[in-house]
């Protein structure tokens, strides 16, 4: 009777299983795997630190339970001051060549990532990262952003020690070193200055990396997809993993499709150019904010797939974004454009709004603008932004002559609420940098600052998005966090058995082969 | 003076090699031997409030927690603070003359933030504080009545592949072998409280895996011996009052399941997990072995997380399920045993 204990169930849990490869499909048109490269607040950027989470590591991580979890760095302390911060290194990691990490590449890699005032120096098999001012959020700082370690070769390339390297690329026309790399020709995990803007990647499992091989044997990322064309492709089987467009959420859902949102990680905002007359003026800008009716952007022209923002910082992040609020108030708005001289933003002589923010979502917003702002007779003229990657966005902060508003997004990636609040105000420009030297990371006098920032105005917060991800149903331990880390080295497939009746599943077709030797089919975690 | 932070290995909740007897010490340590941080935290609060410029002189207190904080702690920090307020300086119910003070509990990826909104002659003062949500264990659930019983007997933030107890009293917290990514521990009970007895370190293979698999495997009442089952390997398992372990390359298969008695009809009946991934909860379900896998089960017990593994030690009236607790982080330990339906 006892021995039944031992004999295995027909049936039980499901457990992850290694193999198949991942198909996804993103809206970016290349991709950048040089975190020297990654702008701040960029829209683009946020795409290219998912792609650099599966080839490079951090020194630490948080995880979704507050927990902040080593990864290059086994073991930190620091004094009392927060000040000085040891991180002991992990023994033994390897880049992708085998070759061994060391402290100095560590130092290397993040010392052009931290802020002014902060140095990282390696000592021995840890590195030291010190400051005249308190860095008690250094942790927060380094789990996010793009303080990943690597190391740059001498041919330019950068070389890292996550659970994936690039195995194959495809240019998107940056120079004549952006052709295919050969699969298989290099174990190296990156990209050199010419070709690191990229169309087609794929990505192969690193067997030795230090964190164990991950379930998936590649991951087959295809760029420049259309947010339609990845929605079907989702439901004809032809991609595992797309980026779904607020407004097709609602058609995925009703279509069945496993769709999973983040917390809102992209922020819309109006920035007024202090070097324009109308920007400059400050009763134009109140009655602006007035004229801004939040409320049905999220809900009518966004359907209700994002939030009415009223502060710069997400609730998510800051917590205290709920004590700001934004009222609406046509009237109150007519009457302070009544105080202003009659030819400010009217006539001849409208205020221009140019939408330096990517995609349609940025163009309609614009629109909304202009017709909140006409109701509280401001006329606003519509400039749209040219149709390139490097046009954008946030990280543009250079004046438009003729423009005295900007309409931007802002895509959030530190886990530090101080570092995010300062890398917006400085990619801005719109705060006091004498103040921005002096913030606190402490949760009270960062509120202080936020509201200071909010009421002179120069930056209207508009609405947030959460970023939303449509998952084939054979996608197992989908376990995002929830500011949009991925995770794609947790992901394993469901893989059906084997079948010549499905000759066009490319995942049922994948090569057995890199099945690691101890890739026993066992318990996660 | 220097705080420190040791967590070994990991990569989020599955890659994290557990070894600190350190970690798990405190882990198991009561909650309420740890909640100076909280009542810092709330006196913190208090005494900022009570600074502030001009403000009204009484409240009645609007406690609000809006964070994934257990009732409990939050329930703490409220007692904490009113303490340290002073009770004759808030009043219970909104009356004339009493303004809302209004506390709210948030949440950041890293802190929990307190937020107090504090009425004042000219406006309202903010007021904020915030404690490290890592430095706060989450509270594990008790034991649900059905017939199916589970009893949380472990949690610990570090990864357990298996556990088993070691007693055959049913009535008492027996000695406890958790086996974790690379070290067998031994847990004894004294004085209501855990205490390492042993702990050996496990050899384990070159190569970091992704998806550790562990099991103990007992054989009461055989003269088989006690093994632990690796990846390639397994050990044989000597216990007395030090854990001696023999190791030899081995190729057994997983078990996916476990007979649990029935203390009922003297019955032996299987209990097996629902499949599902481990981004969701399990239920064990519980099934007459001699019928087809197709029947339904008899009785069904959900769980906070994915099962880890399921195993019996010396008694045959109750097993033991590692979970994953998916609201809390932490691997959890649970007493299983089948109760009369009467």
């Amino acid at each position: 009777m006892l021995g039944l204990a031992l004999l295995p169930a027909a049936r039980g849990s499901r457990r992850p299983e290694y193999g198949g490869t991942l198909r996804v499909e993103l809206r970016a048109a290349s991709v950048s795997l040089d975190p020297r490269e990654w702008k701040a607040g960029a829209m683009e950027s946020a795409t290219d630190e998912k792609m650099g989470a599966l080839v490079f590591d951090r020194l630490v991580a948080l995880d979704n339970y507050g927990r902040f979890q080593p990864q290059l760095a086994a073991e930190w302390s620091h004094d009392a001051g927060f000040k000085r911060w040891v991180f002991t290194l992990r023994p033994d990691v390897k880049f992708s060549d085998g070759t061994l990490l060391s402290a100095a590449d560590v130092a290397t890699a993040l010392q052009p990532s931290l802020p002014n005032g902060q140095q990282i120096t390696a000592s021995g098999n840890s590195v030291v990262v010190q400051s005249a001012a308190a860095m008690p959020d250094l942790l927060e700082e380094l789990a996010s952003g793009r303080f990943f370690v690597y190391r740059v070769q001498l041919d330019g390339s950068l070389m890292g020690t996550g659970p994936f390297f690039v195995s194959e690329t495809a240019g998107g026309g940056r120079g004549p070193s952006s052709s295919t790399i050969a699969a298989g020709d290099s174990n190296l995990a990156a990209s050199s200055p010419g070709v690191n803007k990229m169309t087609h990647l794929r990505f192969r499992a690193n067997e030795e990396t230090w964190s164990g091989r991950p379930f998936l044997d590649a991951i087959e990322v295809t760029l420049g997809v259309p947010p339609l064309r990845q929605l079907l492709d989702l439901q004809l089987g032809k991609a595992d993993l797309v980026e779904l467009s607020p407004e097709l959420v609602r058609r995925a859902m009703q279509d069945n499709q496993r769709v999973w949102s983040s917390a809102p990680v992209t922020f819309y905002g109006l920035r007024f150019d202090d070097a324009q007359p109308a920007g400059a003026a400050a009763k134009l800008r109140k009655a602006m904010s007035l004229s801004l009716d939040r409320q049905t952007m999220a809900n009518v022209l966004l359907q209700k797939q994002a939030e009415p923002a009223s502060a710069l910082l997400p609730q998510w992040l800051s917590g205290y974004a709920f004590l700001f609020t934004m009222e609406t108030n046509i009237d109150r708005a007519k009457e302070i454009r009544a105080t202003l001289p009659a030819n400010m933003a009217a006539g001849a002589d409208p205020l221009r709004l140019r939408v330096n923010a990517p995609g349609d979502l940025a163009k309609l917003l614009g629109e909304r603008v202009a017709v909140n702002a006409r109701q509280a007779a401001i006329l606003v003229q519509v400039v749209n932004r040219p149709a390139t990657r490097s046009a954008n966005n946030a990280a543009t902060a250079s004046s438009d002559p003729a423009t005295g508003m900007h309409l931007f997004s802002w895509h959030y990636s530190s886990l530090s609420p101080k570092v995010e609040l300062e890398s917006m105000v400085s990619t801005l420009n719109f705060g006091d940098s004498a103040e921005a030297a002096a913030s606190s990371a402490d949760p009270e006098q960062l509120y202080a600052r936020e509201k200071k920032l909010l009421e002179e105005r120069r930056v209207l917060p508009l609405v947030a998005l959460p970023e939303y991800i449509g998952l084939s149903q054979n996608v197992r331990d989908w376990m995002p966090a929830r500011w949009g880390e991925w995770h794609l080295a947790d992901v394993w497939l469901d893989l059906p058995e084997p079948s010549p009746a499905q000759p066009g599943n490319s995942n049922a077709t994948a090569t057995p082969a890199a099945q690691p030797a101890t890739a026993s089919p066992g318990a996660k975690p | 003076m220097s705080a420190r932070q040791k967590l070994s290995p990991p990569r989020s909740r599955g890659r994290f090699f557990s070894c600190s007897v350190l970690v798990l010490l405190l882990v198991s340590i009561p909650l309420s031997a740890r909640a100076d941080t909280l009542e810092d935290v709330a006196r913190t609060l208090a005494r900022k409030i009570a600074a502030v410029p001009q403000r009204e002189r009484r409240f009645f207190l609007s406690w609000q927690n809006h964070s994934s904080l257990a009732d409990e702690h939050s329930q703490t920090l409220k007692k904490s603070f009113t303490d340290e307020f002073g009770g004759e300086n808030l009043v219970e119910k909104q009356e004339s003359g009493a303004h809302a003070l209004q506390v709210s509990i948030e949440e950041t990826p890293a802190f929990y933030i307190l937020i107090a909104n504090v009425p004042t002659a000219t406006g309202e003062a903010t007021r904020i504080s915030r404690f490290a949500r890592a430095a706060l264990p989450s509270a594990g659930t008790s034991g649900v009545q059905h017939r199916l019983l589970k009893e949380l007997i472990w949690q610990q933030q570090e990864p357990i592949l298996d556990a088993v107890e070691m007693g055959e009293d049913p009535n008492k917290l027996s000695p406890l072998l958790i086996l974790g990514r690379d070290s067998l521990s031994l847990y004894r009970r004294e004085n209501d409280r855990w205490e390492l007895q042993d702990t050996k370190r496990i050899p384990t293979s070159e190569k970091a895996m992704r998806a550790p698999r562990g099991e103990i495997r007992f054989s009461p009442g055989s003269e088989k011996p006690d093994i632990i089952v690796l990846p390639g390997q397994s050990c044989e398992v000597a216990l007395g009052e030090r854990i001696g372990l023999n190791c030899r390359g081995a190729s057994h298969p997983w078990r996916e399941g476990m007979s649990l008695a029935s203390p009922c009809d003297r019955g032996v009946w299987w209990i097996s997990a629902e499949p599902g991934d481990w981004s969701v909860p399990d239920r064990l379900s519980l099934r007459n072995p001699s019928l087809p896998n197709s029947a339904p089960s008899a009785v069904e017990l959900d769980l906070p997380g994915p099962s880890l593994s399921i195993s019996t030690g010396r008694r045959v009236q109750s097993d033991t399920t590692v979970v994953f607790n998916l609201s809390t982080g932490n691997y959890e330990v649970y007493r299983i045993t089948l109760a009369c339906a009467n």
